[in-house]
């Protein structure tokens, strides 16, 4: 009988007919399968498609050439079908990046487009667009000693709270070097992608934790840092504009889900917008600005 | 099935682009009081990551820069369908195909470029202070082949890469393509004979405007007012390291900064572009 492997990963069980060494090994009865297979070639009645995908009423499907398409249904399952063969580590990059994503969606999660720090008793993501220093200010945490929960998907369950992802940070090479980390014993996300996956196992915290704070990360072309706490309709847009992979909440029929989750949230959270100068890079001086700016452990003040 | 709704505002850096674009997000503005420019819409930069990612569903910086290149033109491809608008697209990539079969910019969908060009000797001086390095070491920028915007790959620009070419390579790659229709516009003529200018290049994208509603259009987009909005709010798209976005905007404006043998290097290998759009006679 071929081997059946099952993690814990986003509050979620998940089997799976190969091995995922990125998550974490558990026991248990499965919420998610994930299998190899032939998936459909076109979604029946497609809601919304992308460039890459397709997506119904809990249907589906992501194409990435060269390497695998992923069909995610009713949020319980997820069909792999290689290009190559073999799921290596390509495969599975895009298995836990955008076919998770619509499996959070799927589930009537909310998934952030982040990565969450631990401070005090409680979480905070850091959220903005691509390359705007989410994972980079996560990895300066963890290199002071806080705990993280996730790297880029940071999921809100329906306990308001963010659930553990995996002990890994996906960081460039730029930052790494900032960091002071070697990379010798490092993998690179992909053969031509100079990011790293690095392992954070003793700083990853492994239990759910409730969401008191999200940050986006803003850039601007001065010097100094700013920050504002966003209300209202400016708080509601922000999360909904940064929620992952928000085109697929529309082609997933998943609007009502998403706008309820994030109304029962809104009111328990903070929402900080803070502006960085786009260069150079000073996490230390960043990671200073939010510590002395923004009640991080949400300790009574 | 394609509707050809986008027209292409290219050009090398400093080269009046901007200009345009405000100039057009006001002629398109039904608002009496000029646009601001810090709200040209992120929609409207071809290089956008944030469009890529929305509109692939993948994370650009995931992909190696060959894969994005493959896949920007479905990507305009489908921005194009979604819009029942004409789209304007700001570009700095040079015109190429990225593979055997396919154009970055896919001319099922596009209906014109408009090209902007300006005097290389301006440009190098305008775009060494927008980079903040002597003039002197942009000149081998201007005549490198492989000049690329946002292609390190051990770090995570805020842009797709852009490949411009050399200044000679980007004004050919465009202006010598015929998949598109192309209309060029020298800065210099968009700086003396602004109405006339404009209002050619309102023409040829097709939209019905009237000389007033044009006049009107230029004198909120006039450089005074777009400097001294940035004066007052800063402009996001100017480079860090620069002190101001709009800066002057002159013409002849070479003649205070390069020297003898600086111009001689721009001419040299730039002459055939120079001569044919009236930079140097020969």
């Amino acid at each position: 009988m071929e081997k059946i492997f099952t993690y814990k990963a986003f509050g979620l069980i998940i089997k799976s007919e190969f091995e995922i060494p990125e998550l974490l090994v558990f026991e248990g009865s499965p919420d998610v399968d994930i299998k190899l297979g032939e998936v459909p070639k076109q979604l029946k009645e497609i809601t919304k498609q992308g460039v890459k995908y397709q997506a119904a009423k809990n249907e589906f499907l992501l194409e990435v050439d060269h390497i695998a398409k992923y069909y995610v249904n009713n949020g319980k399952q997820i069909i792999v079908d290689t290009v190559k063969n073999t799921v290596d580590k390509e495969v599975r990059l895009f298995l836990l990046g955008s076919a998770f994503g619509a499996l959070f969606l799927q589930r009537g999660l909310l998934p952030v487009h982040g990565s969450t720090i631990k401070f005090g008793d409680s979480a905070t993501i850091f959220t903005g667009l691509s390359g705007v220093g989410k994972s980079s200010i996560a990895a300066y945490f963890v290199s002071q000693g806080y705990n993280a929960l996730a790297d880029d998907i940071s999921v809100v369950n329906h306990n308001l709270e963010v659930v553990p992802g995996f002990p890994n940070i996906k960081i460039w090479n730029d930052v790494l070097q900032k960091l002071d980390i070697n990379k010798e014993s490092l993998a690179e996300i992909r053969p031509n992608v100079k990011k790293f996956q690095v392992p954070i196992n003793e700083n990853y915290f492994n239990e759910p934790l409730p969401l008191k704070n999200i940050i986006i990360i803003n850039t601007k072309n001065s010097p100094g840092f700013e920050y504002e706490e966003l209300t209202g309709i400016k708080k509601f847009n922000a999360i909904k504009n940064n929620t992952y992979r928000y085109r697929f909440v529309q082609g997933l029929e998943k609007q009502l889900d998403h706008f309820q989750i994030l109304n029962k949230l809104l009111p328990e959270i903070k929402v900080y917008r803070v502006i960085r100068p786009q260069a150079p890079l000073l996490l230390n001086e960043f990671a200073d600005f939010l510590l002395n700016n923004i009640n991080l452990s949400n300790l009574d003040v | 099935m394609y509707k050809k709704n986008i027209i292409w505002l290219a050009s090398y850096p400093k080269s009046g682009n901007t200009w345009f674009r405000v100039f057009l997000t006001n002629l398109l503005s039904d608002s009496d009081i000029p646009a601001n420019i810090n709200d040209l819409a992120e929609a409207t930069i071809s290089s956008s990551r944030k469009i890529f990612d929305e509109y692939t569903g993948l994370s650009s910086s995931d992909l190696t820069f060959e894969e994005i290149d493959r896949m920007r033109p479905d990507v305009y491809r489908m921005q194009s369908l979604e819009s029942d608008e004409l789209l304007f697209k700001k570009v700095h990539d040079k015109f190429y195909f990225v593979d055997d079969n396919q154009a970055l910019f896919p001319d099922e969908i596009s209906k014109a470029v408009i090209y902007f060009i300006r005097n290389p000797l301006d440009v190098l001086v305008s775009f060494a202070y927008h980079s903040a390095r002597p003039a002197k070491k942009m000149i081998s920028t201007l005549n490198n082949s492989n000049y690329a915007f946002c292609d390190k790959n051990d770090k995570l620009q805020n842009q797709l890469r852009q490949i411009l070419g050399s200044w000679s390579d980007h004004v050919k790659s465009w202006t010598e393509q015929t998949m598109i229709p192309v209309h060029t516009i020298r800065y210099e003529d968009m700086v003396n004979n602004t109405f006339d200018s404009f209002s050619k290049a309102v023409k040829f994208i097709g939209l019905e405007k009237t000389e007033a509603q044009i006049k009107d259009a230029i004198g909120k987009s006039d450089f005074s007012v777009l400097s001294a909005q940035e004066k007052e709010d800063g402009f996001k798209e100017k480079m860090i390291k620069s002190k101001s976005f709009f800066r002057k905007g002159k013409i002849g404006d070479w003649q205070n900064h390069l020297d003898e043998k600086m111009k001689n290097e721009i001419i040299e290998n730039h002459m055939e572009i120079m001569v044919k759009f009236g930079y140097y006679f020969k």
